[in-house]
C-alpha cells in the first residue's frame, strides 16, 4: 500500500525516502509506490497559485541533479482512491486531476489526522474503556462474512509459492518478512487442512531466478509444517522468478483431477521478477489449465502480478501490516465459490476404510513401512494406512472417513449472520449461548459505557439476534458461532434438512458394524497377510535393480517411484494375476514424458501417455502415446 | 502432558438428558440416576477447589442451564466447601425436576444434544477467555435418547469446534442402544464412550467415576476403555447401505454407491471423464481414443475423450 504522508513538513531536509515519487513516464510501472530518492529521475509537478500550501522542498543529492533544489511532493495517490483501479495508471504527469483527494484538495492540503485524539480517558483517568472499544470494533468487523450457500470448490489442490528473494529480508514485518511469512504459513497450513480435509497442498519457493518445490502435493500437514520450519528456508538470495514458480506449480497441479479446484497462492515481497520467458505465455497456460492465482504482496501493488491474479480469477491483496497479511491469507482458507464457467463436477471414487487393530501381531503399514498395530485398511487393495485422510499409497484411492466429509458440510449449510438489535427488543435475561447474564440487567444504558467488569459481556447495549430462532446472543458468542462453531445454538438441530436424504449412521450402520466386527477378525488377518504378500511384490527388496528404465532414470532426474522399504517382507506366493492387474492396484505417476520404456514395468509406472480404458478382461491397460498405441499388461 | 500446576483447574460441563420418554424405558429410574450423577459431581468438585461446573439439562424441546441457574445464585467458582455441595445438589435436582414436569410428553425420544453441545461450547469459550489461570475444559454427556439424523451436521460442527478448542467429550449412554454419534464425538475429541447395559444399571456411579472423573493429565496415565473398532464408514444416500468404496459428488459431497449421471441431492450433471480406475464406468472402447493427444492434465488419467454429458 502506498504510505500516505503525515503532517506536511515545512522544513528542508525532510526525510525523503518516504515521500519521493518517481515517474519515468515510460508506461505502467509499479505505480504509486515510494522509491527512495536515489532513483533515476524526478518529475516536477506544476504548481498553481491556489495551491501554494505547504509542500516539501527538498534537496536531493543524486548524481544527476546534485545540489539543485527540486520540488518533491508527497504521494500523489488520494487517500481513498481504490488501489485496484487499473484505469488510474496515468502516465501523463502533467495532468493533476487524479491527484486530488476526496474533498477536492491535494493530500497534503487535508487536515492531518490527530490519531491521538481518538483515545479518550474516562473519569478515573484510565483508557481501558477506549481500548476495549477498539477491540470490540475489530471484533465487529470480523462479523460480516459471506454466508451465501453457493456451490463451493470443496476439493481443492493448492500450491503455495513463497518468495525467498532478498527483498524478503526487509524488516517492516517483525522480525523480517521471511520469518513472518513462514510462521504465518504454518498457521495457514493447519487451518487449511482443518477446513478442507479432502484437499491437498504443496509448497514452492523461488529465489535466484529459480523455483524449487519444497514439498509435494499432499494432505498431511506435518510434511509442510516441517518444511516451513526448516531453517534453511530462511536463506534468501537474488530475485524471485514468478514465471518459474507458476510453471512449477502448474506442473505439480497437473496431477490434480479436473473436478477439483486448482489454485496457486503466492506470498511475494519483491517488486520485480526475473523470468526466463514471456510471462504472458504462462498466463495463457494458466487460463487454459483453469488455475486460479492469488497473491498477497508485502510491499506494493505490482501491475503485472495483479493482472495475472485478475485474469485467472484470483485475488490480489497488498498487506499493510502483519494483521492485514494474516487476514488476506486466511481469506483463502474457506472454499471459494465456484464460478459458473467451471462446469466440471465429477463423482470421485473414495474409500471409507475401517479402523482396525491387529491384536498382538503388528503388521507393516503402506505409508511409512513401519510395523504398527492399528491402522485403516484400504477397501480396494487392503493395504494399511496409518491416518486419514490420505491417498492409499498402493492403489491411489482417496481414503476418507465420514467425519472428514462432514467437516465440509458447513459450507453447504452455512449459518446465518446475526443482526444487531437493541437491548430493549430482547426479553431474555441472559445470552442464549453462554448463559451469562447481561451486565446491564436488560436496560440499555443511555450514555457511553464506563469500564465494565471483565466478566460481563461487553457492548452490553446491543444484542445479536439470530433471524432464524430469534434468540439473542452476546458479541463473543456471535464471533465464536460464526468463526468456529458454525451452527447457531438456537437453530440446531434444524427441523427440516435441505437435503433429501442425509447421512449415514443409522441402524443399518450399527448392525453392519457389529457384523463387521465379527467378520473382520477373521478377514483382516487373512487380508493383512495377503496384502502384505501383494505389497511385497511391489516393494520387493530388489525393486531398484529390476526397475524399468523409465522409473529409475527419469530425464529430469527426479524419482517418482516408491521408496525402498527398510524391512523385508517375504513373499510366499504372490498370485500372478494380481501383480499386473493395473486396473485394480495401479498408481499412476506423473512422468508422462517418460523415455520409451517398452513395457509396463509394474503397477506404479505407466509409460508415456494416459490410460484410456481398461480392456474388458480387466487385466490389460490400453495406453495411448502420442498416436502410438501400446499395450501393457 | 506435563504435570499440571496447582493453579490449573478443570471445567466440566454436564449435559443431562432428561427426556421423559426415553427414561421411561430405563431400568434405572431417573431420580436414582440423578442422585448418582450428583454424587459424581460432588466428587468432581472435591478433587480441586478451583474446579468449575456447569450443568445443562436437555429434553426434546428445550435446553437450559440448570447450574449456574440464571436468576441469581452463587457463581460456579465459589463452590469449594462441603456445605456448598448442598446448594449445587438442590439446584440441580430441582431444575431437572422442573424440566421433566414442564415438558409435554415427548414420545420421540430424541433430545437436543447438539444444541446442548453448542451452548456448552459457547460457555466454555466465554469462561476460557475470561479466566486468569489455565482451565482444562471437558464435557460429559449423560444421554438417554436416541440419535436423530437431523442433528448430524450440527453435531459434527460442535465436535469439530470442540476438537479445535481441545475439549474432551465423554459420553455415557445410560439407556438404550449405542449412539454412533456420541461414539464419534468421543473418538474425535479424545474422550471416552461408555454404554450401560441393563444389567449394569445400578453401577452408573461406578462407571462414571472410573471413566469420566479423571482430568486431562490423569487420562494419559490411565488405560481407559477404548473403542478401537468404531465404524467410520458412511452409508450411501440412495440405499442407506454401508459403503466401503463410494462415489462422492464433488459439489455437495453426497455419497453414492454407484455412479450416476446426475447427483440426486444437488442436481449436478456429471461429465463422464474417467477419474481413476473403478467400477461402473462404461467400458469405453479404445476406439474412442482416436480422439487424442494426451491432454495437458497429465498423470491421473482423465481421458481426453469427449465427455458424455447425459442430460
Amino acid at each position: 500500500q502506498p504510505k500516505t504522508p503525515e503532517a506536511p513538513k515545512r522544513h528542508l531536509g525532510a526525510d525523503l525516502s518516504r515521500h519521493a515519487t518517481a515517474g519515468t513516464g515510460e508506461g505502467p510501472q509499479e505505480h504509486g509506490i515510494s522509491i527512495p530518492f536515489h532513483s533515476r529521475s524526478h518529475t516536477i509537478f506544476p504548481l498553481s497559485v491556489a495551491q501554494t500550501q505547504p509542500f516539501l522542498l527538498a534537496v536531493t543529492n543524486t548524481g544527476a541533479c546534485s545540489g539543485k533544489p527540486l520540488l518533491l511532493l508527497p504521494m500523489a495517490r488520494p487517500a481513498n482512491e481504490p488501489a485496484d483501479d487499473e484505469d488510474y495508471i496515468d502516465i501523463d504527469d502533467t495532468e493533476t486531476e487524479g491527484l486530488k483527494g476526496a474533498s477536492g484538495g491535494y493530500a497534503w492540503e487535508e487536515e492531518y489526522k490527530r490519531s491521538w485524539d481518538v483515545i479518550q480517558e474516562d473519569a478515573s483517568g484510565s483508557i481501558q474503556s477506549s481500548v476495549e472499544g477498539f477491540s470490540d470494533q475489530l471484533k465487529r468487523r470480523r462479523r460480516l462474512r459471506d454466508t451465501a450457500a453457493v456451490q463451493r470448490g470443496i476439493i481443492r489442490h493448492i500450491v503455495v509459492v513463497v518468495d525467498q528473494s532478498e527483498s524478503m529480508a526487509v524488516r517492516d514485518l517483525v522480525p523480517s518478512r521471511i520469518h513472518a511469512t513462514l510462521s504465518l504459513l504454518e498457521t495457514f497450513v493447519s487451518e487449511f487442512v482443518d477446513q478442507n480435509p479432502i484437499s491437498q497442498l504443496s509448497l514452492v519457493a523461488t529465489k535466484d531466478g529459480l523455483a524449487e518445490a519444497l514439498t509435494e502435493l499432499s494432505g498431511n500437514p506435518m510434511d509442510h509444517i516441517g518444511a516451513l520450519r526448516d531453517k534453511s528456508n530462511r536463506d534468501l538470495a537474488g530475485e524471485p522468478s514468478l514465471q518459474n514458480a507458476l510453471e512449477l506449480g502448474m506442473h505439480g497441479l497437473r496431477r490434480a483431477p479436473a473436478h477439483g479446484l486448482r489454485e496457486i497462492i503466492c506470498v511475494f515481497g519483491s517488486l520485480t521478477t526475473c523470468d526466463p520467458g514471456d510471462i504472458e505465455q504462462t498466463l495463457q497456460a494458466l487460463k487454459r489449465a483453469e488455475v486460479r492465482v492469488s497473491m498477497v504482496h508485502l510491499a506494493a501493488e505490482v501491475f503485472a502480478f495483479k493482472r495475472i491474479c485478475r485474469e485467472t480469477g484470483g485475488r490480489f491483496a497488498v498487506a499493510v501490516d502483519a494483521d492485514n497479511m494474516k487476514d488476506a491469507l486466511m481469506a483463502s482458507v474457506p472454499p471459494p465459490p465456484l464460478s459458473a464457467s467451471r462446469a466440471t463436477a465429477d463423482m470421485v471414487q473414495m474409500g471409507f476404510p475401517i479402523k482396525t487393530s491387529s491384536g498382538s501381531l503388528p503388521t507393516p503399514c503402506a505409508c511409512h513401512h513401519q510395523l504398527t498395530f492399528a491402522g485403516h485398511i484400504c477397501p480396494r487393495c487392503r493395504a494399511k494406512v496409518c491416518s486419514l485422510p490420505t491417498d492409499c499409497d498402493v492403489c491411489g484411492l482417496p481414503l476418507v472417513s465420514a467425519p472428514h466429509l462432514a467437516r465440509s458440510y458447513r459450507h453447504l449449510f452455512p449459518e446465518e449472520n446475526y443482526a444487531e438489535t437493541a437491548a430493549a427488543n430482547v426479553p431474555a435475561r441472559a445470552c442464549f449461548g453462554c448463559g451469562v447474564e447481561w451486565a446491564d440487567g436488560g436496560k440499555a444504558p443511555p450514555s457511553p459505557r464506563n469500564g465494565s467488569a471483565a466478566a460481563a459481556p461487553r457492548h452490553t447495549q446491543t444484542r445479536y439476534q439470530c433471524p432464524g430462532c430469534k434468540q439473542a446472543f452476546c458479541l463473543e458468542c456471535d464471533i465464536f458461532v460464526h468463526e468456529s462453531l458454525h451452527n447457531c445454538p438456537g437453530c440446531s438441530p434444524p427441523n427440516t434438512l435441505p437435503l433429501s436424504s442425509i447421512p449415514p449412521h443409522n441402524t443399518m450402520a450399527r448392525i453392519a458394524a457389529s457384523v463387521t466386527v465379527f467378520v473382520a477378525v477373521f478377514v483382516v488377518a487373512v487380508f493383512a497377510a495377503e496384502g502384505a504378500a501383494r505389497g511385497a511384490a511391489y516393494y520387493g527388496q530388489d525393486w531398484d535393480e529390476q526397475g524399468c528404465g523409465c522409473c529409475c532414470e527419469h530425464p529430469d532426474g527426479y524419482q517418482q517411484r516408491r521408496h525402498v522399504p527398510q524391512i523385508t517382507v517375504h513373499v510366499i506366493q504372490p498370485p500372478p494375476t494380481y501383480i499386473y492387474d493395473v486396473t485394480q492396484t495401479a498408481c499412476y505417476t506423473e512422468h508422462s514424458d517418460c523415455c520409451g520404456c517398452p513395457y509396463v514395468c509394474g503397477p506404479t509406472c505407466i509409460p508415456q501417455g494416459e490410460v484410456l480404458a481398461p480392456c474388458n478382461i480387466g487385466k490389460r491397460v490400453v495406453v495411448a502415446d502420442n498416436g502410438r498405441k501400446r499395450k501393457g499388461c | 502432558m506435563a504435570e499440571p500446576l496447582e493453579s490449573e483447574s478443570s471445567l466440566l460441563v454436564v449435559v443431562l438428558d432428561v427426556n421423559a420418554g426415553a427414561w421411561a424405558q430405563s431400568a434405572l429410574p431417573l431420580d436414582r440416576a440423578l442422585q448418582q450423577a450428583v454424587i459424581f459431581i460432588n466428587a468432581y468438585l472435591a478433587l480441586n477447589t478451583e474446579n468449575r461446573l456447569v450443568v445443562l439439562g436437555t429434553n426434546a424441546h428445550e435446553c437450559r442451564y440448570l447450574y449456574p441457574a440464571p436468576g441469581g445464585g452463587a457463581p460456579a467458582h465459589d463452590v469449594q466447601v462441603y456445605e456448598q455441595f448442598r446448594a449445587v445438589d438442590a439446584r440441580l435436582l430441582s431444575g431437572a425436576a422442573a424440566m421433566v414436569d414442564g415438558a409435554a410428553s415427548d414420545g420421540a425420544g430424541h433430545s437436543l444434544v447438539s444444541r446442548a453441545l453448542s451452548m456448552a461450547l459457547c460457555h466454555i469459550r466465554r469462561t476460557l477467555s475470561s479466566a486468569t489461570s489455565k482451565v482444562w475444559p471437558r464435557i460429559l454427556v449423560l444421554s438417554a435418547g436416541s440419535d436423530s439424523t437431523r442433528e448430524y451436521i450440527s453435531l459434527m460442527n460442535s465436535i469439530f469446534a470442540a476438537q479445535k478448542m481441545s475439549v474432551l467429550i465423554d459420553a455415557c449412554k445410560v439407556v438404550g442402544p449405542d449412539s454412533v454419534f456420541l461414539q464419534q464425538a468421543a473418538d474425535i475429541t479424545g474422550g471416552n464412550y461408555v454404554r450401560l447395559d441393563a444389567a449394569g444399571s445400578e453401577s452408573l456411579l461406578q462407571t462414571l467415576m472410573f471413566t469420566c472423573l479423571a482430568d486431562h493429565y490423569t487420562r494419559g496415565i490411565l488405560n481407559a476403555p477404548g473403542n478401537e473398532l468404531i465404524d467410520f464408514r458412511a452409508t450411501c444416500f440412495c440405499h442407506k447401505r454401508v459403503v466401503d468404496i463410494g462415489f462422492v459428488c464433488s459439489v455437495c459431497l453426497s455419497i453414492f454407491c454407484q455412479m450416476a449421471p446426475v447427483c440426486s441431492t444437488c442436481q449436478t450433471k456429471f461429465s463422464f471423464k474417467i477419474a481413476g480406475a473403478g467400477k461402473g464406468r462404461p467400458a469405453a472402447a479404445p476406439a474412442a481414443a482416436t480422439a487424442s493427444a494426451p491432454s495437458a492434465a497429465g498423470g491421473t488419467p482423465s481421458a481426453a475423450m469427449s465427455s458424455l454429458n447425459l442430460s
